[in-house]
């Protein structure tokens, strides 16, 4: 089989996944990948703009635009849409242009179901290109957020922390600093009561000019102004950052990791819920879907972007380790595109061109 | 053989100040053509061909290799390219042309005292606005470094290429990235830069680009012109341009 028959083999393959294809335009709206993703992604972007000013990138990948387009349609009924084609993104190494195909299920009947879906789908990708035995890498970002749910600490810090899922140097960051909290240094300067201290910061915001009705106001810098020194007394307690060092450093064969964290969540009395019951039958479905590969789980893995909700995964080649295909579960994206509830969701993509690299 | 181009400043102050500090050297720069031609030439040193175009074209030819060796300042430098640094090599800070890039927020703001502080607001921000944090700069690419460097990925960076001070009180922006030489402009417009805000201490500098086309000859005129400007700085900056 040559490059055009595998990626033929490819396109069929897509094909039987599915039930439509899509194929969003090439130029798309740059506003939807910043609004959703910031400037992480934003700067990987080849941007351009038209004659009026609007600003447009060259689709840096699929799942958004297929997504906003599931939205858009009145009768969206549950939808397995399949796409191939090429990509654009600014990156440090390798073409800025390269195909990329996948399938995106969207507001499927069962979540977990439709994951093995994208799983299997992977699997037989790669197979097409001679890589019978890749490693599943498995992360799950469902309980690393029932786990900062049930540990003790002050509210304020699990978003924080959970935001920082998938950026090892900035978690690392922060988890110093939850066990020294900078507190305060001008605490003299500023009034102690919450009404006088909002007077203080109202007087210097219209003093600047700024704006009372946009951006953070006097009440929200009062706020955080008091929550920093009460942090700086009530410090997260040393047990809660040691359990999540502990916890994001667990990386291995995904058997034993799965044991280790039950061993872990009982030893600190804290119960993760389903969410050890969903990782479990996790392991068990792709080790009956393919007995060949290597199962990895690594605690801290995940994109770094809050739509993920459950389950996340990189398909990886054999030696060289490049990454063949990634996709999760992120019911919390069409949320995010105006859907009024979280909807269940899962997608995958693979990458053709390490595909084709990994052809002996 | 062509020759080697030197780009500086084409006008005001930089230019003056680079004529100056490159004749204490005794690099004379003299312009043939008079003071209206683009073009000029080195005293006493031949293969040499000066060019007077704009600070930010200096650094952008300098990345794409078109220029081989410029005088501009850092900051224009890292905003030429992401990868900019990495494809010039840096031979001698000037002296002149002090600038620092730093983060400046509302001094109202009066529980963000670090880059920390920050991290966190940014962190809050969306969910508690429905937008992200808006950074204004024309700095993009020091910022996103920067700002990477400190665990802050919930903003956004909105261009301004002049008054970028005055985004704040114009509801253009919830906070800046520019430069300051002396702080006053930024006072004035009730800033205030975090403890750990200062992302680059730029000057004007000798810069080489990696990207020209090197060969023997133009590698002995680039010893010999850096050499005047400090002994010994020709043969380092030279092994390293191949």
């Amino acid at each position: 089989m040559d490059a055009r028959a595998r990626r033929d083999a490819l396109d069929r393959l897509i094909d039987q996944a599915t039930d439509r294809r899509v194929s969003p335009g090439i130029l798309q709206p740059a506003e939807l990948y910043f609004d959703l993703a910031g400037e992480e992604i934003g700067r990987r972007l080849m941007l351009t703009a038209a004659d009026d000013g609007t600003e447009y990138c060259l689709r840096p990948e699929f799942t958004l635009a297929v997504a906003a387009d599931f939205l858009a349609d009145d009768d969206a009924t549950p939808m397995r849409a399949g796409y191939l084609g090429p990509v654009f993104r600014k990156r440090q190494a390798g073409p800025a242009e390269f195909d990329q195909g996948g399938i995106e299920i969207l507001s499927p009947e069962d979540g977990e179901a439709a994951f093995s879906e994208i799983v299997a789908f992977a699997l037989e990708a790669a197979k097409i290109y001679g890589v019978e035995a890749p490693r599943l890498h498995l992360g799950a970002v469902d309980l690393f957020e029932a786990l900062i749910d049930r540990l003790d600490m002050p509210d304020v810090w699990r978003p924080r922390i959970r935001h920082r899922l998938g950026h090892p140097d900035a978690m690392a960051q922060l988890l110093d600093r939850l066990t020294s909290p900078e507190g305060v240094s001008r605490a003299a300067t500023f009034p102690s009561q919450r009404v006088k201290l909002i007077e203080v910061v109202a007087a210097e915001m219209s003093a600047a000019g700024l704006s009372p009705i946009s951006g953070r106001q006097a009440e929200e810098v009062a706020d955080r102004y008091l929550e920093k020194r009460a942090l700086a007394e009530a410090r997260v307690p040393e047990e809660t950052v040691a359990c999540l060092r502990r916890y994001l450093a667990m990386a291995g064969p995904a058997a034993e990791q799965l044991e280790a964290i039950g061993a872990f969540a009982s030893e600190i009395g804290i119960d993760l819920g389903a969410g050890i019951d969903r990782l479990a039958a996790r392991i068990a479905a792709a080790n009956a879907a393919n007995g060949q590969i290597g199962i990895s789980f690594d605690a801290g893995f995940s994109p770094r972007l809050d739509y993920y909700t459950g389950h996340v995964f990189e398909l990886l080649a054999p030696g060289s380790g490049d990454v063949l295909a990634s996709g999760g579960r992120y019911d919390r994206l069409l949320e995010r595109l105006g859907a009024p509830e979280p909807m269940k969701a899962v997608g995958c993509a693979v990458w053709v061109d390490r595909l084709e690299g990994a052809v002996q | 053989m062509s020759d080697v181009l030197l780009a500086v400043p084409s006008k005001g102050r930089l230019e003056q100040a680079t004529r100056e500090t490159l004749a204490e050297f005794g690099l004379v720069i003299t312009r043939p053509g008079g003071d209206r031609s683009y073009l000029g030439a080195i005293e006493g040193l031949d293969g040499v061909t000066v060019r007077f175009i704009s600070a930010s074209e200096i650094a952008r030819e300098l990345v794409r290799g078109r220029i081989d060796i410029g005088v501009t300042g850092l900051d224009v430098l890292h905003e030429a390219a992401p990868a900019a640094p990495d494809q010039v090599i840096t031979a001698k800070a000037l002296g002149f042309g002090h600038a620092d890039v730093v983060v400046a927020a509302p001094a109202s703001w009066i529980d963000v005292e670090t880059m920390s502080d920050l991290a966190d607001v940014a962190s809050d921000f969306r969910h508690r606005h429905g937008r992200w944090l808006r950074v204004a700069t024309k700095f993009v690419n020091l910022t996103r470094r920067f700002f990477a460097d400190h665990g802050i990925a919930e903003y956004r960076i909105v261009e301004s290429l002049g008054s970028t001070e005055a985004a704040p009180s114009a509801g253009a922006a919830d906070l800046i990235v520019d430069i300051t030489s002396t702080g006053s402009t930024l006072k004035a417009n009730g800033l205030r830069v975090p403890s750990d805000g200062l992302i680059l201490p730029s000057q004007a500098s000798l810069i080489v680009s990696r990207q020209a086309a090197w060969d023997a000859g133009r590698r002995a005129i680039v010893e010999a012109f850096l050499d005047k400007v400090e002994q010994g700085l020709g043969a380092s900056v030279a092994a390293e341009l191949r």
